[in-house]
């Protein structure tokens, strides 16, 4: 496992889990957070994978879903401690994933980017409140309680919406073999 | 809870959009159950594609140069790591070991973080190196300081950003319980001769000049200063361009930051 060799202070590792995953961290902060402070966010949290690798539970789930984790905790307290309103950036990336991109030749994307490829597919298909309540609650760092309030709509309609849309995108995803290879933090990179 | 009504929450506990209570029933129930277990590692796999897909619809590029910073910054943890560790094997109490040459070194220590996390646009390793341990051994005095105010959970951090859109941005820090207040600045152009930066900030609508800001070669500058009373708040701040001994704020607006906006 990379994290196992990260958790050792191996650089190499640490530079192989950059490579795959800093544009992810760079662009959520850069979002959620504006350009001007992504490359402060993105290198606080590698330094926290670079001191805390060794906290990674392999059986407790993927390296992908802990480390985006870290940094999706990170960029939130930022939004927080600017008592920023979480729906500020939440608009636009609802906006942005909603929107099919054109321009791209998936046959000759990398591995990763076909996924993100997939997974904007699989989230553009969702029907929009379905969408809208997933982006509030991961980008938006909101509750169920709280998306209910901000869309003034009642608790039961957010909840039904959110199984019903992760049922879905787990089942878009697992039906294009993506769930399953997941696993980036293994060194059996497919890149 | 039985499995069934845990399964019903297990996609909203991926995307952490449950509250308190009901998250620590599922945590609970997680921690006994390895089939739902398996199903909330699926929910989480699939919520972790999430920034994936915001990456690849997002037409943002990572910079080139970032990756170089944060290896160097990793190494960097990694040298104070083992100088703690040798100085570790010497038998003190915890007491003893917060002596001021310990506290000292731990000072120097953090302070090249937050140098490394500002300084930006450098040529090599060794330069950065060389130019920061310069840099801030000239602000020995405030060493203590600085990280007393813009190191805490305390700390109250407000952004400066350009009006015009360039990468310069600045930082103002400030803490309820302390008078002191840090104001960083960082990518930052060369003042032109004749020209300095200078510090505004305005208290109920009253713009104060702070003092000069100093800009390294990196484009890094930074000011501390004692406002007199604890809790300092401000509703505006501006780095403004200015001629040399200029006493009014007319110079060039470089950042800004509003409290009101």
């Amino acid at each position: 496992m990379l994290a196992a060799r990260v958790a050792r202070h191996d650089s190499n590792a640490f530079a192989a889990l950059y490579d795959r995953y800093a544009r992810m961290v760079y662009v959520l902060a850069a979002h959620m957070l504006g350009p001007s402070d992504a490359e402060e966010a993105t290198q606080e949290i590698f330094m926290r994978l670079w001191n805390k690798a060794a906290q990674f539970d392999a059986t407790r789930g993927s390296f992908a879903a802990w480390f985006m984790t870290i940094a999706r905790h990170y960029v939130l307290d930022e939004v927080r401690h600017r008592r920023q309103q979480p729906t500020y950036c939440a608009d636009d990336i609802d906006q942005l994933i909603a929107t099919p991109r054109d321009d791209v030749d998936i046959a000759e994307q990398a591995w990763l980017s076909q996924c993100g490829a997939a997974a904007q597919r699989a989230l553009a298909d969702l029907p929009p409140e379905q969408r809208r309540v997933i982006v509030l609650a991961y980008f938006g760092g909101m509750s169920q309680s709280e998306i209910a309030q901000s869309l003034a709509v009642p608790l039961g309609t957010v909840k039904k919406r959110i199984r019903l849309g992760v049922r879905k995108l787990r089942a878009a995803l697992r039906a294009q073999g993506l769930l399953p290879a997941l696993e980036l933090g293994s060194s059996t990179s497919k890149k | 809870m039985s499995c069934d009504v845990i399964r019903e929450l297990l996609e909203a506990y991926a995307l952490d959009a449950l509250d308190a209570d009901e998250r620590a029933q599922v945590d609970a129930h997680l921690a006994s159950c390895a089939e739902c277990a398996r199903v909330a590692r699926e929910c989480a796999d699939a919520s972790a594609m999430l920034p994936q897909a915001l990456a690849y619809a997002s037409p943002i590029e990572l910079p080139a140069s970032l990756k170089s910073r944060v290896m160097q910054s990793a190494q960097a943890t990694s040298t104070r790591a083992r100088v703690r560790t040798r100085i570790s094997i010497a038998p003190r109490q915890w007491s003893a070991w917060l002596n001021w040459r310990t506290l000292g070194f731990a000072v120097a220590a953090l302070l090249m973080i937050v140098a490394f996390a500002w300084a930006f646009q450098l040529n090599t390793a060794l330069a950065q190196e060389r130019a920061l341990r310069a840099e801030y051994a000239n602000l020995v005095g405030q060493q203590e300081t600085v990280l007393e105010v813009i190191d805490s959970p305390k700390t109250i951090k407000v952004l400066l950003k350009s009006p015009t859109g360039t990468p310069s941005y600045g930082k103002l820090y400030t803490r309820p319980d302390l008078s002191d207040v840090v104001v960083m600045a960082a990518r930052l152009r060369q003042p032109a001769d004749g020209q300095s930066y200078h510090l505004w900030l305005s208290q109920q609508g009253q713009l104060r000049d702070v003092g000069a800001l100093n800009v390294n070669a990196q484009g890094f500058g930074i000011i501390v200063f004692n406002a007199g009373k604890n809790a300092p708040t401000y509703d505006a701040a501006r780095l403004l361009l200015q001629r040399d001994g200029a006493s009014a704020s007319d110079g060039q607006v470089i950042l800004s930051w509003d409290a009101a906006k």
